[in-house]
C-alpha cells in the first residue's frame, strides 16, 4: 500500500503534542529515573546495595503497573466525563489512514514503555535474579493502550458505550493489582501454564499474560473497527449538523413538567457534583471489579477454588483468613483516588495552566456560593456515591454465587457462606468493614483534589507531607533489615517472612507508628496554618470551623472505639488503631480544599 | 449614590506583562457602559475583576460597596455574565441549566425564562452540546437574564455570533436599561453596536484607560477634518488637538477634538484649508486613539 | 412609523432621532395629533439605549414640536405647524447650499443653474401629465 504522507511524519505527528505539553514532565523523570539507576552501581555495602535495588525493582514493577494505568487512564476518564483534550481534537484532524490512526499512538505508548521497562530491567531486575516474567507488563501495557484507544474511539461514535468500555478497563486494571500482591503478599508471582505456543503464534506463559494478551488483541481489532465511524462522527460534530433537534424545537409543546426545585445554592451545586455519570463512577468501578474477580472467576473455576480464592490475600495473620474485602477495599480506594479530581467542579476549578494566564471555567466560579459550600457540595456527593457503592457490593455479595454454576448442589452466596461462619464476633467483623468500606472510599475520594487543584505546589505539598516520614523510613532500613526477609526471591512473600522474623516485624511495626507520628504532627501543623488561612479570608464561620472540629473528632472516637471493640482481641491496640483513623480521617485536606477552591476562583 | 462599578487605581501584572496600568473606572446605576479596546488591551482582565475571579495588584474594586473578592455571595448573586467563551458545561440540557440557575438566584423568573426559551427558539431538551455556537449563546443569554440581575455583565458577547444572535443580545442590553435601576457593562469589539446601546465608552489600550466619557459627548468634540494643503507633504501634518493623521499628499484625513472654529483656527495655522468637517464616528475615534500620530508641529 | 439609525457618520443617535421625527412632520406623514411610541418601545424597536430615546424626546419637547401629556404619552403638538414650515424651509435651504456649492466647483454660473432648474421642472411637469407633448 503506497502511503501519502510518509511514516515518519505521520509519526511525528502524533509524537509531537504529547511531547510538547509535557516536556518538563518527562524531563524529570528522565532524570528521577536515571539516577535511580546509577544510584545502584554506587559504591555501598553489599546488604545495602542489595537491599537498594531490590526495593527499586519493587518500585518498578509496581510503577510500571500503576503508572502504565494512569496515563492512558487519563484519556478513559476523559472519555467518561465527555471533555477532550487539545490533542484529541488535534489528532482527529490529521489527514492520516484508519490503521495509522489506531496503531501510532499504541505504538508510541508501548514503544516508550517498553524502553523504559527493559531499562530497568537491566539495571536491576537481572542482576537480583529478580523472579519476575519480564514480557507480563509489556503485554499488559498493550492492553491497557489498546483498551483505553478502543474506550475513547467508542465514547466518540457512541457516548452510550463509554460506561461498558470503561467497566473493561477497570477490570484490567485490576489484574494488575493482582499480580502486585500476589508477589508480595503470597509469593508467587504469575504461574507460568504454558510452556508451548498456542495456535495462532501467540505466546503466553501464564493465565494472566493470556487474558492481557487477548484483550489487547481483541481491543486493538476493536478499536480499527470502530475509528472510520468515529472519525465520522468528530467530524459531523465539527460541522454540528443537529437537524433533528431544530424539528423538536418548533413542534415543542408546552413547558415540560418540571423536577422539583433545588431550593437553596448548595442543594443546586450538590446536584451538579452528582448529575449523572459522576455519581456512579466509583460504585461501578469497584462492584465491576467484584464483578470481575469474585463473579467471573467463580463461574470459570470449581467450588473450592473460589473458596480459595475468597482467602486470596489475607495478610493472614491480621485478619481473618477467610477476608475477600481488602482486595475489594484496595480496589475501590484505587478508583476514589483516581476518579475524585473528576468531579465536575473539581474539573472546572482546575487552573488549566498555572504558569500562564490561569483558565478557570468560570461556569461555577462565578455561581454566588461561598467556597466552603463548593467543597461541601462535593463532600456530599462522594458521600452518595460511597454508600451508592457500598450498597451495590452489599446486594453483590447476597445475590452472587460461589462456585461453577452448574455443578450441582449447593450454591451458596458470599453473604451465606459469611453468615455460616462460627464466630459472632466475625460477623461482627465482616458487618464493621462492609460499613467502613463506604466510608474509606468518601475519604479517598475527598483526600486527594487538593494536589491537583493547587498544582506544583500541591505536589510540593504532598512531598512536604510524606517526604520526611519516608526518608525516615529508608534510613532505618537501609541497614537491609528487610532484606532478611527474603521475599523477593521465588516463592518467598512478605507473608511469610514476616511470620519467620517476629523481630524484623516489630521493628517494622515500631518504625511504621514512629513515622505515622511524625506525619501527624507535620499534619497538625498544616491543619494549623489551613484554619490561619481559613479565618483570614473568613472562608468558614468559626462556629463551622469548631463543629467540623467536634464532627472530626466524634467520628474518629467512634470509629476507633467501634474496632477495638470489635476486633479479636490483642490484634491492634487502641493506639495503632487511633493513628491510623488519624491519618486516614480526612479533616485538613478538606479544609485545604476550601482554601485551594477560593484561591483558583479569586487570582 | 454609590456607584454600582466602583474600580480606583487597579494595577494587575500577568508575570512581566502588565494587564491593567492604574486603571480607575466607575459606573452610576442605570447606565450602559461600553468598553472598548484591541485585542489583549486589558477588557477582559478588567472584567474578571468586577466579577471577583482576578485580584488587583494593587488598588481597589467595589461592586454594589461590596468587594467581590472577599464577599463573592451577595455581588454574584446580582450579577449576569454572559462570555465570549463557552463556559457552559456541554453535557446539560436546557431546562436542567434552568433548574440548576434556579437554585443560586432567588430572584429567578420561571415563566420570563421560559418565555426566552421560546422567543429563542431553543428546545429544553437539548443538551447544549448539540447546539450551534448561536443557540448556546442565546442558552446562556437566557440563564443570565432570567434573573433580573441588577447589574449584567458581558465580554464580547457578540464575538462570532451571526447578525441574528446579536441582535437578540443587544435587545437584551436595551430591555436591561430599560428595566428601572439595572446597569450593564459591557466590552465589545463591534463599535456599531456601543454606539447604538452606551451611554458612556470607556477606551482601554495596553492596560490604561484613554478615555472615558459619554458618548454623545465624544462624538460631538471629536470631528473629522479633511485638510488640503497648498503643496504635496511626505509626512501627516501634526499639530494641536490633532489625535491622527491619514492620507498622502496634499489631502489629508484628520481625527480632531475641538470645536469647529478651532479646527479652522489650527488649520490656518500651519496653511491649510478645511475642504470637509463632520463629526468623526466612533469607529474614526477609536482607530485615531488606537495609532495616534497627534502632536504639535 | 420607520426611522433609520445609521451609525458609520458621526452624527449622535439623538440628533437622528429628532431629526428623522421632524422631517417625519414637516413632510406630513406624522400628524398634529399623533402618539409617538413610548420610549421603551421605541427604544426595542430600533434597538438603542432608552436614554438616548428619552433625550431625543426631551429636545423634541423643548422644540415644541412634541407635548408630552401627564401619563397618557408624547403627541406631536399643535404648534408642529408652523414650525413645519420653517423646518421644510430649513431642509429645502440645505439642498440649495449644497447645489450651489457643487456647480461653483464645476464651474457652472449661477444662472446657468437657475436655467437647468427651470429645464427640469418643466420636464416634472410633462412627466406627470402625458396629455403634453415632449417637445
Amino acid at each position: 500500500m503506497t502511503r501519502a504522507v510518509p511514516f515518519r511524519m505521520t509519526f511525528h505527528a502524533f509524537l509531537w503534542p504529547l511531547w510538547e505539553r509535557n516536556k518538563l514532565g518527562y524531563k524529570i523523570a528522565a532524570c528521577v529515573l536515571f539516577g535511580l539507576t546509577i544510584a545502584v552501581y554506587l559504591p555501598m555495602s553489599d546488604v545495602t546495595r542489595q537491599f537498594l535495588s531490590s526495593v527499586y525493582s519493587l518500585i518498578c514493577v509496581f510503577l510500571t503497573f500503576t503508572v502504565v494505568g494512569f496515563v492512558p487512564y487519563g484519556m478513559g476518564i476523559q472519555a467518561a466525563a465527555q471533555t477532550s483534550s487539545t490533542y484529541a481534537k488535534v489528532i482527529f484532524t490529521l489527514p492520516v489512514s484508519n490503521e495509522d490512526f489506531v496503531f501510532i499512538p499504541i505504538l508510541i505508548a508501548i514503544g516508550g514503555f517498553t524502553f523504559l521497562w527493559l531499562l530497568f530491567v537491566a539495571a536491576s531486575i537481572v542482576p537480583l535474579h529478580f523472579y519476575f516474567p519480564v514480557e507480563l507488563p509489556i503485554i499488559q501495557a498493550a492492553a491497557m493502550v489498546g483498551l483505553t484507544q478502543c474506550c475513547w474511539l467508542l465514547s466518540v461514535w457512541k457516548r452510550s458505550l463509554v460506561a461498558l468500555s470503561m467497566l473493561s478497563v477497570t477490570v484490567v486494571g485490576f489484574l494488575q493489582f493482582e499480580v502486585m500482591f500476589g508477589l508480595l503478599f503470597e509469593g508467587t508471582a504469575p504461574v507460568a501454564r504454558y510452556g508451548t505456543a498456542i495456535p495462532g503464534g501467540l505466546f503466553f506463559r501464564s493465565d494472566e499474560e493470556l487474558v492481557l494478551g487477548v484483550v489487547a488483541i481483541l481491543s486493538i481489532l476493536m478499536a480499527m473497527a470502530v475509528a472510520p465511524y468515529a472519525r465520522h462522527q468528530a467530524s459531523l460534530s465539527r460541522w454540528k449538523l443537529p437537524q433533528r433537534r431544530r424539528i423538536l424545537a418548533t413542534s415543542n409543546p408546552a413547558p415540560v413538567v418540571l423536577k422539583p426545585k433545588l431550593g437553596s445554592a448548595l442543594s443546586a451545586q450538590t446536584w451538579f457534583e452528582g448529575s449523572r455519570r459522576f455519581i456512579l463512577l466509583v460504585p461501578s468501578a469497584t462492584v465491576g471489579t467484584a464483578f470481575a474477580f469474585l463473579g467471573l472467576a467463580s463461574l470459570l473455576e470449581s467450588r473450592e477454588a473460589s473458596m480459595a480464592s475468597l482467602h486470596y490475600m489475607g495478610p493472614s495473620y491480621l485478619l481473618s483468613p477467610w477476608m475477600p474485602l481488602p482486595l475489594l477495599l484496595l480496589a475501590g480506594l484505587y478508583f476514589a483516588v483516581l476518579f475524585g479530581p473528576t468531579s465536575p467542579t473539581a474539573a472546572s476549578m482546575k487552573g488549566r495552566n498555572h504558569f500562564k494566564e490561569p483558565g478557570i471555567n468560570a461556569f461555577v466560579a462565578i455561581r454566588p456560593i461561598s467556597s466552603a459550600q463548593l467543597v461541601t457540595a462535593r463532600l456530599f456527593m462522594a458521600a452518595k456515591s460511597s454508600v451508592i457503592a457500598g450498597v451495590a457490593l452489599a446486594v453483590f455479595f447476597a445475590l452472587w454465587p460461589i462456585g461453577a454454576v452448574g455443578t450441582g448442589g449447593n450454591n451458596a452466596t458470599v453473604l451465606s457462606h459469611l453468615v455460616s461462619l462460627p464466630t459472632i464476633q466475625n460477623l461482627l467483623l465482616a458487618a464493621v468493614i462492609l460499613i467502613s468500606l463506604p466510608l474509606l472510599l468518601w475519604c479517598f475520594q475527598v483526600g486527594n483534589v487538593f494536589m491537583d487543584l493547587f498544582g506544583v505546589k500541591g505536589w510540593l505539598i504532598g512531598i512536604g507531607c510524606a517526604g520526611p516520614p519516608l526518608i525516615y523510613l529508608v534510613l532505618q532500613f537501609m541497614d537491609g533489615t528487610l532484606y532478611k526477609l527474603d521475599f523477593l526471591r521465588k516463592g518467598a512473600s512478605v507473608n511469610t517472612g514476616l511470620l519467620e522474623h517476629p523481630d524484623v516485624l516489630a521493628k517494622l511495626i515500631g518504625e511504621l507508628t514512629i513515622a505515622g507520628v511524625v506525619l501527624i504532627g507535620i499534619k497538625a501543623v498544616l491543619l494549623v496554618i489551613s484554619v490561619i488561612r481559613i479565618r483570614r479570608r473568613k472562608l468558614v464561620e468559626d462556629r463551622n470551623l469548631i463543629a467540623y472540629g467536634g464532627i472530626w473528632i466524634a467520628t474518629a472516637t467512634a470509629l476507633v472505639g467501634g474496632f477495638y471493640a470489635l476486633l479479636p482481641p490483642g490484634m491492634l491496640s487502641a493506639p495503632y488503631l487511633a493513628l491510623i483513623v488519624a491519618l486516614v480521617l480526612p479533616l485538613n485536606r478538606i479544609l485545604m480544599q476550601i482554601v485551594t477552591v477560593d484561591s483558583n476562583r479569586h487570582r | 449614590m454609590t456607584p454600582i462599578v466602583d474600580i480606583q487605581n487597579v494595577t494587575r501584572s500577568f508575570g512581566s506583562k502588565k494587564a491593567l496600568d492604574n486603571v480607575t473606572l466607575t459606573q452610576e446605576k442605570g447606565t450602559v457602559v461600553g468598553l472598548v479596546g484591541e485585542n489583549g488591551s486589558g477588557k477582559t482582565t478588567l472584567i474578571k475583576h468586577v466579577l471577583g475571579l482576578l485580584k488587583p495588584d494593587a488598588g481597589t474594586v467595589n461592586v454594589f460597596g461590596m468587594n467581590p473578592v472577599t464577599d463573592p455571595v451577595p455581588v454574584l448573586a446580582q450579577i449576569g455574565y454572559l462570555s465570549e467563551e463557552d463556559i457552559l458545561p456541554a453535557w446539560m440540557k436546557i431546562h436542567e441549566l434552568q433548574r440548576y440557575m434556579q437554585g443560586f438566584y432567588p430572584t429567578w423568573d420561571q415563566e420570563y425564562a421560559d418565555q426566552l426559551v421560546q422567543e429563542f427558539g431553543l428546545d429544553r431538551t437539548a443538551k447544549l452540546l448539540t447546539l450551534s455556537k448561536g443557540q448556546r449563546a442565546r442558552a446562556g443569554l437566557m440563564a443570565a437574564l432570567a434573573y433580573k440581575p441588577a447589574l449584567l455583565l458581558l465580554d464580547e458577547p457578540s464575538s462570532g455570533l451571526d447578525p441574528i444572535v446579536r441582535r437578540d443580545i443587544l435587545g437584551a442590553i436595551v430591555r436591561t436599561i430599560a428595566d428601572e435601576g439595572r446597569t450593564v457593562l459591557f466590552s465589545s469589539h463591534l463599535l456599531g453596536e456601543v454606539d447604538r446601546v452606551a451611554d458612556r465608552v470607556a477606551m482601554i489600550k495596553n492596560g490604561k484607560i484613554v478615555f472615558c466619557e459619554n458618548l454623545d459627548d465624544l462624538k460631538e468634540t471629536h470631528l473629522e477634518l479633511t485638510l488640503v494643503f497648498a503643496n504635496s507633504r511626505p509626512v501627516p501634518p501634526r499639530f494641536d488637538r490633532a489625535i491622527a493623521a491619514e492620507g498622502s499628499g496634499k489631502e489629508w484625513s484628520i481625527v480632531f477634538k475641538g470645536t469647529t472654529d478651532e479646527a479652522i483656527a489650527a488649520a490656518q495655522a500651519i496653511d491649510a484649508t478645511i475642504a470637509e468637517h463632520r463629526w468623526a464616528s466612533l469607529d474614526e475615534i477609536f482607530v485615531a486613539y488606537s495609532r495616534p500620530t497627534g502632536g504639535s508641529e | 412609523m420607520q426611522l433609520h439609525i445609521t451609525t458609520s457618520d458621526g452624527v449622535p443617535i439623538y440628533l437622528q432621532i429628532v431629526n428623522q421625527i421632524k422631517y417625519l412632520v414637516a413632510s406630513g406623514r406624522l400628524a398634529t395629533g399623533d402618539e409617538l411610541p413610548p420610549i421603551r418601545a421605541m427604544a426595542e424597536q430600533l434597538v438603542v439605549n432608552p436614554n438616548t430615546v428619552a433625550r431625543a424626546y426631551r429636545e423634541l419637547e423643548l422644540a415644541g414640536v412634541v407635548e408630552k401629556r401627564r401619563t397618557a404619552g408624547t403627541y406631536i403638538s399643535s404648534g408642529g405647524s408652523p414650525l413645519a414650515r420653517g423646518e421644510q424651509e430649513r431642509i429645502l435651504t440645505e439642498r440649495i447650499d449644497a447645489l450651489l456649492t457643487d456647480a461653483q466647483q464645476m464651474s457652472f454660473s449661477t444662472d446657468e443653474v437657475i436655467h437647468m432648474i427651470h429645464d427640469r421642472a418643466d420636464n416634472l411637469k410633462t412627466a406627470t401629465d402625458p396629455s403634453k407633448e415632449k417637445r
